[in-house]
């Protein structure tokens, strides 16, 4: 039934559910540290980043259910259930996760004004929906978002020189690239399979990162 | 190099640790490098965030560190690396 939806090799059916559950905790402990930060501080931007870690632990455990339904891991469904599934899970997937990125984009670019990001997200709407296929649309979008994000965070490890910087912006450089390998996920299955090893990466790095800032 | 919020709260909170936990307005506008009238907004958030309060010693108005104060000394090291690592 999977191989309806998506290319990936058998062997892989439920490795890239627990790298989503991975991510999904990850980002969540970086929500955490932030939410604790905030708490002392009380300013727009770590609200912001709060809030776009939060999105983006979301989406990765909504992912990872949904791959956990859709490789009958836990449960067997139809395909027609399968189907809504699929739509229902992804799509969730898809809103919060380009909600944080658009976030993060306004807290690393430093963008104060809430109309620009605003005008941001709508011209993203049609840039998703109207396109015939979310999953590439959501891609290539990510993929724009997180250039962006990870060059943001290259300028931040030239200007403080800081190992865990350093790490931040390695972290995003892997998801960016893992956004690159899903878009040719549809020329070969090979492509799932580095696109979730390039994230998981980018995932322990943003974890490595966290780790060293706690150990101050 | 401009001071964030967080190197500001920092600051002031630093200068009544080094007064042994208690000091007065003027020392505190003093030590902490501040305009008076952004000492004042500062101090207010201060106070609502319940790291520092008010107190009096010889009839007069001082500024004591809380136990919250002094967790924010310790913990500012990691606040300050993890503001940092991720550009904030």
């Amino acid at each position: 039934m999977l191989s309806v939806y998506l290319h990936r090799p058998q062997w892989f059916l439920g490795v890239d559910a627990s790298l989503e559950l991975l991510a999904a905790i990850i980002t969540l402990a970086v929500t955490i540290a932030a939410f604790r930060l905030w708490r002392v501080v009380k300013t727009q931007k770590y609200a912001t980043f709060t809030a776009s870690f939060a999105l983006l632990s979301a989406a990765f455990f909504v992912r990872s259910i949904t791959d956990t339904i859709l490789e009958g891991i836990l449960l067997k469904v139809s395909n027609e259930i399968g189907a809504k599934i699929f739509l229902t899970g992804y799509i969730t997937h898809i809103v919060l996760s380009l909600t944080a990125y658009l976030l993060l984009i306004g807290v690393t670019l430093k963008i104060k004004d809430m109309r620009v990001l605003s005008l941001i997200g709508f011209i993203l709407v049609p840039g998703l929906f109207l396109s015939s296929s979310y999953y590439t649309s959501f891609y290539g979008l990510s993929l724009i978002m997180l250039a962006y994000i990870t060059q943001a965070y290259w300028k931040n490890y030239k200007k403080c020189h800081r190992s865990s910087a350093c790490l931040v912006f390695t972290a995003f450089f892997l998801l960016t690239t893992a956004q690159a390998a899903f878009l040719l996920e549809p020329y070969n299955e090979i492509w799932y399979v580095a696109a979730h090893l390039s994230q998981m990466l980018g995932f322990v790095s943003l974890l490595a990162a966290l780790i060293k800032t706690l150990m101050k | 190099m401009k001071r964030s919020k967080i190197d500001i709260i920092y600051d002031m909170l630093k200068a009544i640790e080094s007064k042994g936990g208690m000091i007065k307005p003027t020392h505190l506008l003093y030590k902490s490098n501040l305009s008076h009238q952004r000492m004042k907004v500062y101090l207010q958030e201060l106070k609502n965030k319940g790291l520092i309060a008010e107190a009096t010693k010889n009839k007069k108005l001082h500024y004591e560190l809380t136990d919250d104060g002094r967790k924010f000394i310790q913990s500012f090291k990691q606040m300050k690396e993890f503001t940092q690592a991720f550009g904030l």
